[in-house]
């Protein structure tokens, strides 16, 4: 009887949407498989225990260091300006307050060289202050680590600012005005109140922030700071060792795990977000004299620092090198990067929509648990995912290769490895999270009895998909999809390692032309990706608006 | 005929002890309505889901026009079942119109024209110039007519309501409940359905089951449920009800306070009676088969008084009285059971109750 209830059990859960969720999510975690499975085996020893008796300290404080010294930069900054912004009323309060989450549009790399050529010998900073009589005796440098996490920071702290304000503008103004009669001062009732409620949601700001820059190939490798990517690649092009590669990358994703562990702990304790949601709009403070100046300031630098200067200089560049850089070539380089964000972003949309329908039709906790798994990509560094996928696919081919050889007499080339198909898959692979979250949000709002409607009308569950459930999340369909679109176009360090041989996008050719002291000559693929960057924080500016007027809450 | 017949149902979710539904059996016979009545978590939801489909049995058997539908280890998709349903929220589809919304379920092979019947319905339930308006257009009562629509359309064997009223304020709520009944009862169809109002069950139903604890208590007619509750449970469903535990022997029943006389019972032994407070008269003279008493409290509501009265022997009970006297706190009265309306009780379901 129970091995025929539990045979029944799994006959229930026996369904095309239930095969196509487990088939998928054993596909996308193929990285995390390699990165587990490769991890005990054999190095190359003398690879190995060089790297770990010379670099391998310096990779621990270097990726550590960044990591603290940017999230108290970003926190910083990201946290002063949302409650400016939120509180006080200054000059251009409104343009400041969708204006501040701009720097999020430069990647890393971008502001990295940017800022390196605009501090260079011969660059703006420099000739002025020859200019105004210094000598060479002042030579800013800022080509270390100290440097590279300040840039990092500038263009990073939208994150935290984003979730600080949301949270600062949602509190109930009831909340602070009786701590106000309370006889807190505004100082106090900052720290007391606001920061101490917005604690999770800024925390969860903040892990953002550590995963970018944990992420991060292309500015520490310009910056010439050592971190685990940049040991990552060395250990894979340079030793030409992946077991090595693969240590340094399980020794990595230990230090995430960690983080995320504590950023769940933090968020299941505080529970009290939620209910201070409801009152009015806190009255907003009137500012006099300097006061007033200065609270002006501390919005007004991140911003001109993480995205007026670099973009002015961007331009400037672009100005001069546009001539010789617009070409024939150029174009297939546009080709290549919209064509392959395009593919990846179609491809992100219709697996979460397949992932999320599935576990939908089968209300199941082992479903739930196998699309939590399949949304791990976007906490895996894009230089662990390449290697976890090109090991796979690499021995794959070789596979394939040698039988051809053998049974055919036949000569072929690599098949998925360092093809458009190896880059794809890392695509899809890091970036689901970012078109699932949108989308299973816009799953939960249409809720379940709308299906059940479907269902007891007899329309299956393929219909009910079709004709009922994607025409109601299309905007959130179409937002994922741009989210992942501006993601890949951005992404370097993957495409690095993937990409096919002499295939560039427009993200490695801006980052080989600055390598190849071409600062200026990269400044136009920098823009044009920088632009595109904007798009979805316009979207994402004009959501929160809409949400503001009809008084819901979008999160 | 028998159009829903539910047999030993049970469903108990994940591993809790307490059954959501126990050992449940039901039918429902063509063109009847059938109300679920219950308070939240009595697992009426959960029957009514079991029988569309939306959850499954551990155990029992369900048919719907004499097809199993569920059975040991079988349960046949929702889609199939071929049963139309109205859900607490409407769940209309909010990017199609109110014609395209009934039309979702029609199929060509069933209806020829699909537009013809499209205008067939929304004709029957006033809604013809409406429909090419979005559900969003329309108010709370169009959009349950609406939905009451979509589930009549594919003319199926049974309809399912749940919580119909529930959504709607209490001036609208009178006139749905009227315009439900006579819409289903227009379309010819079976119904059944859930509420927790028992005044909706009254005003639509054609037969009520009660349920407690997952356990369907009675079905009946209401003037059946009311008449002769079988326990404590269905009789306070109706609104206060004096209950006591007694002692019956030879059409008498023994109680603490005295001896009330003359009743038709055959039953002997302890037993628990009960007599509703409309039921018990006051006098302000003693006589033949009264009970003294003393007032407690009296309140006023115009077309009655309800007076609390101590008959002694801690025993209290309350009366509605229509007399013209207005009784005080503290007054002599004397009271008398009409022994025809004592209902004996079922003592073993529910002793916790038993003041």
């Amino acid at each position: 009887m129970s091995i025929l209830k539990s045979l029944s059990k799994i006959k229930k859960y026996a369904n095309g949407w239930s095969f196509a969720l487990i088939a998928l999510v054993l596909i996308i975690g193929l990285p995390i498989y390699t990165l587990f499975f490769k991890l005990f085996d054999k190095t190359t020893e003398s690879v190995w225990s060089h790297l770990v008796d010379t670099v391998l300290t310096d990779y621990i404080i270097n990726s550590l260091g960044l990591v603290i010294i940017v999230s108290i930069l970003t926190l910083l900054m990201g946290i002063s300006s949302a409650w400016i912004v939120s509180t006080c009323r200054i000059p251009f309060r409104r343009q400041f307050e969708w204006m501040l989450i701009l720097p999020l549009a430069i990647p890393t790399y971008i502001a990295a060289y940017t800022y390196a050529g605009i501090f260079d010998y011969t660059g703006p900073i420099q000739v002025f202050l020859r200019d105004i009589g210094f000598s060479d005796l002042v030579y800013i440098d800022i080509m270390n680590f100290w440097g590279v996490a300040v840039v990092m920071a500038l263009v990073l702290f939208p994150y935290v600012y984003v979730v600080a304000r949301s949270t600062f503008m949602s509190q109930s103004a009831t909340l602070l005005e009786a701590s106000r009669i309370l006889g807190s001062s505004s100082w106090k009732t900052f720290f007391k109140i606001a920061l101490p409620i917005s604690r999770p949601a800024i925390i969860g700001g903040l892990s953002l922030v550590m995963m970018e820059v944990l992420n991060d190939y292309g500015a520490v490798k310009y910056f010439g700071v050592s971190t685990f990517t940049t040991g990552i690649f060395r250990a894979w092009f340079s030793f030409g060792d992946p077991n090595s590669a693969i240590n340094l990358s399980g020794i990595l994703m230990a230090f995430i795990f960690i983080m995320i562990m504590v950023e769940r702990v933090q968020r299941g304790k505080t529970k009290f977000d939620e209910g201070a949601r409801i009152g009015r709009q806190l009255k907003r403070y009137q500012l006099k004299g300097w006061k007033k100046f200065l609270a002006w300031t501390v919005c007004f630098i991140p911003l001109f620092l993480g995205f007026i200067a670099p973009v002015f200089q961007l331009i400037l560049w672009s100005i001069q090198t546009i001539k010789k850089i617009i070409d024939f070539e150029f174009l297939i380089l546009m080709a290549n990067s919209f064509g392959l964000a395009l593919l990846a972003a179609a491809l992100c949309v219709a697996f979460s929509i397949i992932i999320l329908f599935a576990v939908k039709v089968n209300k199941s906790h082992f479903f739930n648990l196998l699309a939590k798994f399949a949304a791990l990509g976007y906490s895996i560094p894009g230089a662990v995912i390449a290697i976890g996928i090109m090991i796979p696919l690499l021995g794959l081919d070789k596979f394939i290769i040698n039988t051809w050889e053998q049974s055919f007499n036949l000569k072929i080339g690599l098949i998925f490895s360092g093809t458009i198909f190896a880059l794809t898959f890392a695509y899809v692979v890091r970036f689901l999270t970012v078109s699932l979250n949108p989308i299973e949000a816009a799953f939960k709002k249409t809720g379940d009895s709308i299906d059940e409607a479907s269902y007891s009308l007899g329309a299956g569950s393929f219909k009910t998909l079709l004709k009922v459930n994607l025409p109601l999340i299309k905007s959130a369909l179409i937002s994922g999809g741009i989210l992942v679109f501006v993601d890949i176009l951005k992404e370097l360090p993957l495409t690095l390692i993937l990409r096919p041989f002499n295939f560039h996008t427009l993200a490695t050719k801006a980052y080989e032309l600055a390598s190849d002291e071409m600062i200026a000559e990269s400044a136009t693929p920098s823009l044009i990706i920088i632009v595109i960057g904007t798009i979805p924080i316009i979207i994402l500016n004009r959501l929160m608006k809409t949400s503001k007027s009809d008084g819901s809450i979008i999160n | 005929m028998e159009v829903l017949s539910i047999k030993n149902l049970h469903k108990r979710f994940g591993k809790k002890l307490q059954y959501a539904v126990h050992n449940a059996s039901l039918t429902v016979n063509k063109g009847e309505l059938l109300a679920l009545v219950g308070e939240s978590g009595s697992g009426k939801t959960t029957l009514l889901r079991l029988v569309a489909g939306f959850e499954e049995a551990d155990q029992g058997q369900i048919s719907i026009n004499g097809d199993k539908v569920v059975d040991d280890n079988f349960s046949m998709k929702p889609e199939k079942r071929k049963i139309g349903m109205v859900f607490q929220d409407y769940a209309l589809f909010p990017h199609l119109t109110v014609a395209e919304n009934i039309k979702f379920g029609l199929s060509k092979s069933q209806f020829p024209n699909l537009n013809d019947r499209v205008r067939e319905i929304t004709d029957m339930v006033g809604l013809s110039s409406y429909e090419n308006r979005y559900p969003h257009h329309l108010s709370g009562g169009q959009q349950q007519r609406v939905a009451l629509a979509r589930a009549l359309a594919p003319n199926p064997g049974l309809i399912l309501l749940d919580e119909p009223f529930s959504n709607l304020d209490a001036v609208l709520k009178d006139q749905v409940r009227e315009e439900v009944r006579s819409i289903i009862k227009k379309a010819g169809a079976t119904a059944l359905f859930v509420t927790h109002d028992m005044r909706d069950a009254l005003s639509s139903a054609d037969r009520i089951a009660i349920l407690k604890d997952g356990k369907i208590q009675q079905v009946g007619t209401p003037r059946e449920l009311y008449e002769t509750p079988k326990n404590l449970y269905v009789a306070s469903f109706f609104g206060k009800i004096n209950a006591m535990n007694a002692t019956a022997e030879n059409g008498t029943y023994k109680l603490k306070a005295g001896e009330i006389k003359g009743a038709k019972t055959d039953k002997t032994g302890q037993i628990l009676i009960a007599i509703r407070p409309e039921n018990i008269e006051i006098l302000t003279e003693p006589k033949e088969n009264t009970f003294p008493a003393k007032v407690e409290l009296a309140q006023y509501f115009g077309d009655h008084q309800q007076v609390h009265a101590d008959i002694g022997s801690e025993t209290h009970v309350v009366i509605h009285a229509h007399e013209k006297i207005l009784f005080d706190k503290g007054d002599n009265i004397y009271l008398r059971f009409n022994p025809n309306k004592i209902h004996v009780l079922d003592t073993c379901w529910y002793p916790g109750l038993v003041s």
